[in-house]
């Protein structure tokens, strides 16, 4: 019987996760973690509270599968005044356990057997089980890097304390790769914004070119993976930066996806939001009956409470000003290095991209310590860094369909403590 | 545009038990239909959630479970079950039973397999294994009489209903040999069974057995949501179970719910124990969609399993659900419903058969679908009445079968019951 219990979609994904088992690597080997995408500072103070006072008063039954009313409510008008759309509390917005279980539920909801998602590579690594748990196929659109910066070249951007952001810095997409690859087939492109791993934000004139692009595929949808929402840099307005959810031509047909646990700095909370048309609420609801039926009253009221007492959104600009500040941290300390990287500046999120071509790994690296497997580069790489340096990071082949070019790239994840980032770039000196 | 998938496209009205418990609300109904309890979650749980709000990691935790939650759970099951299960590799927490299950089915079932389901099979079931382009199989659970009001009276003393086998409900073996073959991959079995509180025998457990002996490939699917209300004879957690049955035990999963046996279902905490084959599907599956489950709700429960391993928590819970069920079941033999009962061994549901029911005949009208005898009861009971009950026809691939019976809940106040038996007199 043993062989053929397991469903034969889940066979390739049998072996522990990534970012579990570099976590567990880092605790191993004592190493800094800037692998798995998580704050090890502290959640909010608020947040805490919220929940111990809810957990004594609010119920503890059933509630509404598409989320605690409190929260629908509250959740709208924080979404609908910061990004700057109208959203029916009702009809418009569903709540689910984290953004995680939401895409899942965004998939199963539109996507039939046989269609299609195109995303942009470096693309987040869980996007391609989902999709294919549906019966469909992830097609990865490499995006085209502007250029990556030696060291010399970085320190030449390097003025009044920052690296400033360029143009080659900026990644775009690849229309004509985009055209060849879009056929009746296509049901679902993802935008990542800001991007996991490489900072992306897709600007004004991308979404308009994607919305001239899509005039020629009416039934495609677009699924706006807003998870970093709060954290573009620069220029750009938090929540009010170029969202395909808020695009005049693409927000009919987007359905963004929405991580608290992200905002609130609490990865484990496990509260996200999808917002988008009536037409696709609808089926992201029925399938999110099915899952999880609903979603625990304690951690949603708490969640609107966090967000009512947030609403001028203060709070999320003060967060911005330090991520962007442990970015830039993090970016000296990785340019200051041994190592020989190449580098970019991001243009928000939660890590940074680095080539690592130009890096010598020693040979014993290039095999798995356990399965004695061949590794690539990139996964070479960070075994290299965990057992000589002491540092954690994450190895991108799996966020492409094109493997060779993921091989040259690893992540390092700068939500983490001032002594966190220090460390590790004491340790990579 | 119509962006909605296929699989979809029967399921995108509200469900069947949101859209009775608004219509209770709507109508000032009593609401025996949806199954959460209406008194307070025990204190211990609230306390234990504030607490470890304030302490607890706030961040990404073990896909499987916190090991806190996972160890406590573990050690709750070996001392009230009898079974020990290997906290790294035979046992997982997800989010309520029904993520469990969701797990279950996306871990097991390939487009094709079959599923078999015992009818009535709660009406969630089906649209989950459809999800995983498999097909469902409804193996009818037929009772072995109708009791009409004088009959079941003879059996009420004292305040109680003594089971009997007049209360049966009786497995069709001939029917399930018939269906079983070489695609069926998984059997789900509900015990106590929502919604007519069977609880399956030791004799019913070897039968199966023999018959699954004759297809190694099938996973059996104990959902033991109800596992700490039974009544009579059998004592909570410790009866006749698939996963402490010698021939059975090996090739099942047994799903649990926290939220239900703390009376809390919003808590969203259930359990998988069993064969670790099945329980590293489970835990695959569960990786690409909730990740990991939050970890203050998880320590909380742990807490909570902790303070009441002992059992006599679970005791005296049992206690007042079988006085409950004893209550609604008398208020409904003495209503003026002309209806047939059977006494439940357990769960939080009483069925009862609606054949002889003259219902008017617009409650079979809505917006012009003609609806079945079940659906028109439930709402000329709304509307007549104002009690609602949930229709069982949902809970079977025959609807002609299900069509006359009823479910409702007694896991509800005195007061709530008191107050729906008044309306019903």
């Amino acid at each position: 019987m043993q062989n053929s219990i397991i469903s034969d979609r889940l066979k390739p994904y049998l072996g522990p996760q990534i970012y579990t088992q570099f976590t567990q690597l880092a605790i191993q080997k004592e190493c800094v973690n800037l692998g798995q995408g998580f704050p090890n500072y502290p959640s909010p103070q608020f947040l805490r509270q919220a929940i111990s006072e809810e957990a004594l008063v609010e119920s503890l039954q059933y509630t509404s599968t598409s989320g605690l009313p409190r929260l629908l409510k509250s959740g709208a008008e924080f979404f609908s005044k910061h990004i700057g759309i109208s959203i029916d509390s009702e009809k418009e917005i569903s709540i689910g356990a984290g953004a995680q279980t939401i895409l899942v539920s965004v998939f199963q909801a539109i996507l039939n057997k046989g269609d299609e998602v195109i995303c942009f590579d470096p693309s987040f690594d869980v996007y391609k089980p989902m999709i294919e748990f549906q019966g469909a196929k992830q097609i990865g659109i490499a995006l085209k890097i502007g250029k990556w910066n030696n060291k010399e070249e970085m320190l030449r951007k390097f003025e009044n304390g920052i690296f400033r952001q360029d143009k080659e810095d900026i990644w775009k997409i690849d229309l004509d790769s985009l055209k060849y690859h879009l056929n009746d087939k296509t049901k679902m492109i993802i935008l990542n914004s800001p991007q996991n791993p490489n900072g992306k934000v897709y600007d004004q004139e991308e979404l308009d070119q994607l919305a001239d692009i899509l005039e020629n595929y009416p039934n495609v949808v677009i699924c706006e993976d807003a998870a970093y929402h709060h954290l573009p840099f620069g220029d750009y307005e938090i929540f009010n930066y170029p969202r395909s959810i808020s695009h005049k031509r693409l927000s009919k047909k987007t359905i963004c996806v929405i991580s608290a646990g992200k905002m609130f700095s609490a990865t484990g909370l496990r509260v996200g939001f999808a917002i988008g048309p009536e037409s696709i609420i609808k089926g992201v609801k029925a399938a999110q009956t099915y899952h999880l039926f609903c979603l625990n009253p304690i951690m949603q009221a708490a969640t609107a409470k966090s967000l009512e007492l947030c609403m001028d959104g203060q709070y999320f600009k003060e967060k911005r000003i330090f991520y962007e500040k442990q970015a830039q941290t993090l970016l000296k300390g990785l340019v200051e290095s041994r190592l020989n990287l190449n580098y970019m500046v991001p243009s928000g999120g939660y890590f940074l991209l680095t080539d690592i071509s130009n890096v010598e790994i020693p040979e014993q690296y290039f095999i798995h310590p356990d399965t004695k497997e061949t590794l690539s580069r990139d996964f070479a790489f960070v075994y290299y860094l965990a057992n000589e340096f002491g540092v954690v990071c994450i190895p991108m082949s799996p966020y492409y369909s094109d493997k060779r070019i993921g091989e040259k790239l690893v992540r390092w994840a700068f939500c983490k403590t001032d002594e966190t980032i220090q460390e590790a770039c004491r340790r990579l000196k | 545009m119509q962006p909605i998938a296929n699989r979809m496209l029967n399921y995108l009205q509200p469900q069947m038990y949101a859209k009775f418990t608004m219509l209770a609300n709507q109508k000032g109904c009593i609401n025996l239909g949806q199954g959460f309890p209406n008194f307070p979650s025990p204190q211990m749980l609230r306390d234990a959630l504030s607490e470890e709000a304030q302490t607890e990691s706030l961040q990404y935790t073990m896909t499987a479970g916190h090991p806190k939650l996972l160890n406590s759970a573990s050690q709750f099951f070996e001392k009230q079950i009898g079974c020990k299960f290997n906290v790294d590799k035979e046992i997982m927490v997800s989010s309520g039973a029904q993520a469990v299950l969701s797990c279950v089915m996306q871990g097991v079932l390939n487009p094709g397999d079959e599923v078999i389901l015992f009818d009535p099979a709660f009406d969630l079931y089906r649209p989950m294994i459809e999800f995983q382009g498999a097909k469902h199989i409804g193996v009818p659970i037929i009772p072995k009489k109708l009791n009409a009001k004088q009959d079941i009276l003879k059996r009420y003393k004292n305040g109680k209903f003594d089971y009997s086998n007049d209360d049966d409900w009786n497995l069709d073996f001939n029917y399930l040999e018939r269906v079983i073959n070489k695609k069926t991959k998984l059997v789900l079995l509900n015990s106590p069974m929502n919604p007519i509180g069977k609880m399956f025998s030791t004799e019913e457990y070897n039968q199966l057995a023999d018959i699954l002996d004759r297809y190694p490939q099938v996973v059996v699917c104990e959902d033991a949501a109800y596992h700490h209300i039974t009544f009579g004879q059998y004592q909570p957690f410790n009866y006749p179970r698939c996963i402490t049955h010698p021939r059975l035990k090996d090739r099942t999963v047994c799903v649990t719910s926290a939220g239900k046996m703390y009376s809390a279902t919003g808590l969203r905490i259930g359990f998988a124990v069993g064969n670790e084959e099945i329980i590293k599907g489970l835990k695959a599956a569960q990786t690409y969609h909730i990740f990991c489950l939050n970890p203050v709700i998880q320590t909380a429960t742990a807490k909570c399993l902790d303070q009441t391993q002992d059992g006599k928590y679970f005791n005296s819970i049992r206690d007042l659900y079988e006085e409950q069920a004893n209550m609604l079941l008398k208020g409904l033999v003495d209503s003026r419903l002309n209806m047939n009962y059977w006494v439940p061994q357990g769960g939080y549901f009483i069925v009862t058969d609606i054949s002889n029911i003259q219902i008017p005949e617009k409650y079979f009208n809505d917006n012009g679908v003609r609806l079945t005898r079940d659906f028109a009861f439930a709402y000329y009971m709304i509307n007549e009445f104002g009690v609602v009950c949930i229709p069982c026809s949902p809970y079977y691939e025959n609807k002609q079968l299900g069509q006359n019976y009823v479910r409702w809940a007694f896991c509800k106040t005195t007061e709530t019951i008191q107050e729906a038996i008044n309306r019903l007199k």
